[in-house]
């Protein structure tokens, strides 16, 4: 979920190029006349953001799995190392999507701005880790909705009594969510109410979700295709390209400049190519040390699925959306979050399930009735909270509480199976 | 409440007439029974397939297979719906989209409800909670959803009263609380002592909703209908047939409706024993698709026409009769025919209802509609499909949630 500047993408979740966002390598056409060269250019992109300093763990990481340093510091240093990557994977997209245009540029964000997370959870789908998955998803939405929008009002709020956002487009992207909450809670609801012939149920609950990931999917679709064509109007004053959220025609419409790509075609291209190997070599060798930590350190898999593993996927939106709201853009850090947790639950999760189809693992959308609970309070309180428009610092706080009283539940929830 | 002849042609749906029609218009003669009924009869192209009704009765009178009564009697339903429509529309324009809407639901519901009191009366209380959870979640979310959708197509975006949205909402979510008190109730007491409280719960509960029902028709019709008139003046219509024709015949139309989708009902049964498919689902979703597929038809084509109050009327208002208006009164009923029809549906029904409500409100509240929102809904309404589609059928079903 990387966004972009006046392309209207997918998900915005990153700032935009602009002067707005932490780490942005894109100047505007008058500070940069020359196109920079191609080793300028890369050194641009690693000095855009002090996530970049982390790259040294990429290193360390893959040591640490040779030399078998033990289950613990693999899954840390690869944790660590993951995390500039997914930053450096959102800017080199967002540097392609400028010149390919707002399509494909959104099709092309929606892939590669989920691909920590897409990646993380085929190997971890392929090893059977189903319910760490499943949790990971969750812990995603759950985090995106309550720990980063939380934070963002808060360190918004600081700085300004009140931030608006638009109000409109927090609603559509509330009714969204609360459709996947309900292809969420359906399964969930049937299980509960059919708990007597196991094997039948586990075949029904199956099929269920086959059948609801297609339709998830499908409204995705219809998602995108309502945003890029038929009601770009709604989503158009956007100066920066948010894709939850109107842009205030005030303050931020100030008239930008168009940005010009930093990186050449085939330097972009090729990066790309090399972080996504980055990253899926230091995936593996993260998903592969999950057991290992669960038996050692004692906390429960769905801790480390729920709360351990979203991290990774989201630190880099999580910088962005905090430092944006900081910078009173609170449609953006809005966009960023809500938009982030949407595509997980509209995009990401139905797709695992078809994926688990096709190579014949069990990925449903059954999640227990507590997490499914869980994420229906968290869609709840987000939803109550932004319908009005306005934020301020306690409501921020009301949501991080929230999140915190979720995750101490989910460390003290006993790990079944 | 204006008596005064309007100038202008389009005015006059405010105007309330009390016995006698007497409005000047500026050329046309107001019409009279007669012309009224040939309007009726010759409105559309459609009105030819009305040969098919008698055919369809006829049919399942004389005992024909189950393919030929369904075949005949839905032929029958089209130019019925359109009919339908167009009734009332006609009223609509006399009296409003409140109260036109208002009849429309109500003659529909009104057939239902006979249907289901003989249901009660023979102690089929599960096929009465399946019959009216399947109405109003067909109503709430499919026919709404394809309103929605293609009348977005359509329209860019298509507005409707808010005010009356709201309220719409707040009462739907008033429903949704009486279903889910007595569901909560069942889950936290011990289960035979709580048969007993959930009957008098819900005896009480429908005395409470009913009052409030009709509250309501007191606020839309009297103290604040100056809210709930439509922000969209409509062009230079007229309606075209005398009270006593459209009433009349919206009257007539409901009954013959009801008789046909009755026929319609019975046939889907027997064709679907032979394929095996749950009950459960054939109950919820298949017979209320096809029971109410008259009144659906005639949504859409309201939605399609830009006529969103109307629509919303209808669909949604339908909804709201059925939860907060027919089944208290059925409750009540049961009663005093000694039935223990209660307010507490299975979980994952009332689960079901409630959500379905959650998306709804929060679809209706701006005030605004797009073809988005209709996809949300049918999506909503698709995936609960399926879910009845592989809930096994009643009897081997525990319908208390595992205690995780």
């Amino acid at each position: 979920n990387r966004g972009n500047k006046d392309t209207t993408i997918v998900v915005d979740d990153q700032a935009p190029s602009t002067s707005a966002g932490a780490g942005s390598i894109h100047k505007t056409q008058e500070t940069s006349r020359r196109p920079p060269t191609a080793i300028q250019s890369i050194v641009n992109v690693i000095k855009s953001t002090w996530l970049n300093v982390l790259l040294v763990f990429i290193p360390l990481g893959i040591l640490s799995h040779f030399l078998n340093w033990g289950d613990v510091s693999t899954f840390t240093l690869n944790f660590f190392a993951i995390i500039p990557l997914a930053k450096l994977l959102g800017t080199v997209t967002e540097d392609i999507a400028l010149r390919v245009g707002e399509t494909i540029g959104g099709l092309l964000n929606a892939t590669f701005g989920n691909a920590v997370e897409l990646i993380v959870s085929i190997l971890a789908i392929r090893q059977n880790l189903i319910r760490v998955v499943q949790a990971s998803m969750l812990g995603s939405i759950i985090s995106n909705l309550l720990l980063v929008l939380g934070m963002c009002f808060v360190a918004g709020g600081y700085y300004k009594k009140e931030q608006n956002f638009n109000q409109t487009a927090a609603q559509t992207c509330a009714s969204l969510m609360t459709l996947a909450c309900i292809a969420l809670i359906i399964p969930a609801a049937l299980h509960a109410a059919v708990s007597t012939d196991k094997g039948k149920t586990e075949e029904e609950i199956l099929d269920l979700s086959r059948g609801t990931a297609v339709v998830l999917l499908i409204v995705y679709g219809f998602y995108l295709f309502f945003q890029l064509r038929t009601h770009k109007f709604l989503y158009n004053e956007l100066p920066e390209g948010a894709e939850c959220a109107e842009g205030a025609e005030g303050e931020n419409a100030a008239p930008e400049e168009p940005e010009e790509p930093q990186l050449s075609l085939s330097i972009s291209i090729a990066s790309l190519a090399v972080i996504t190997v980055a990253v899926a070599i230091c995936a593996e060798f993260l998903v592969g040390s999950i057991e290992g930590i669960v038996e050692t350190s004692g906390l429960s898999s769905t801790f480390v699925g729920l709360i351990l593993l979203p991290i990774v996927g989201n630190a880099a939106e999580h910088v962005t959306a905090v430092s944006v709201a900081i910078k009173d853009k609170m449609d953006l850090a809005i966009g960023v979050a809500a938009g982030s947790s949407m595509q997980i639950a509209l995009f990401v999760t139905p797709f695992l399930v078809i994926l688990g189809w096709i190579i014949n693992k069990p990925m449903t959308l059954f999640f227990e009735l507590f997490e499914t609970i869980v994420l229906f309070i968290s869609v709840l309180i987000t939803n109550y909270l932004i319908q009005d428009g306005k934020s301020n610092w306690l409501e921020g706080v009301m949501l991080l509480a929230t999140y915190t009283i979720i995750a101490l539940a989910f460390y003290f929830y006993p790990d079944d199976t | 409440m204006n008596d005064q002849t309007p100038l202008l042609k389009n005015n006059n749906r405010h105007t309330y007439n009390n016995s006698h029609n007497i409005i000047d218009k500026n050329d046309d003669a107001e019409p009279t029974t007669y012309s009224s009924v040939k309007t009726l009869l010759c409105c559309s192209n459609f009105n030819y397939l009305l040969i098919f009704i008698p055919f369809g009765i006829l049919s399942k009178l004389c005992g024909w297979s189950d393919t030929w009564v369904f075949c005949l009697n839905f032929m029958g339903i089209i130019p019925l719906a359109n009919l339908l429509g167009f009734a009332t529309e006609d009223i609509s324009l006399r009296f409003g989209d409140t109260i036109g809407s208002l009849l429309n639901a109500t003659f529909g519901n009104a057939v239902e409800l006979i249907i289901s009191v003989v249901a009660l009366n023979n102690g089929l209380i599960r096929v009465v909670q399946a019959s009216i959870l399947g109405s109003v979640l067909s109503n709430l979310l499919l026919v709404q959803g394809v309103c929605f959708f293609l009348g977005g197509i359509r329209y860019s975006e298509q507005f409707f009263n808010v005010t009356a949205a709201q309220t719409s909402a707040s009462l739907l979510a008033l429903a949704m609380i009486s279903l889910l008190i007595p569901a909560a109730f069942y889950t936290s007491v011990d289960s035979e002592k709580a048969i007993d409280g959930i009957l008098n719960l819900s005896h009480g509960t429908a005395i409470v909703l009913l009052i409030i029902y009709i509250m309501y028709l007191v606020f839309q019709l009297k103290t604040h209908s100056h809210l709930y008139e439509s922000e969209t003046i409509d062009g230079d219509d007229s309606p075209q047939m005398t009270i006593y024709v459209s009433i009349g015949s919206l009257l007539i139309i409901s009954i013959i409706v009801s008789i046909t989708a009755d026929y319609l009902v019975g046939s889907i049964e027997g064709l679907v024993e032979s394929w095996n498919i749950s009950r459960t689902f054939v109950g919820i979703v298949l017979i209320p698709i096809v029971g109410n597929a008259a009144e659906h038809v005639s949504s859409v084509t309201f939605a399609l026409k830009n006529k969103m109050d109307l629509c919303i009327g209808v669909a949604i208002g339908s909804s709201m009769q059925i939860a907060l208006g027919m089944t208290p009164l059925l409750v009540i009923l049961g009663w005093f025919l000694g039935e223990p029809l209660t307010l507490f549906f299975e979980s994952f029904e009332t689960c079901v209802l409630v959500v379905a409500i959650l998306i709804v409100n929060y679809l209706i509240a701006d005030g605004k509609s797009n073809w988005l929102e209709g996809a949300m809904l049918l999506a909503a309404y698709v995936i609960i499909a399926m879910a009845f589609f592989f809930y096994p059928d009643d009897g081997q079903v525990s319908f208390i949630p595992k205690p995780v």
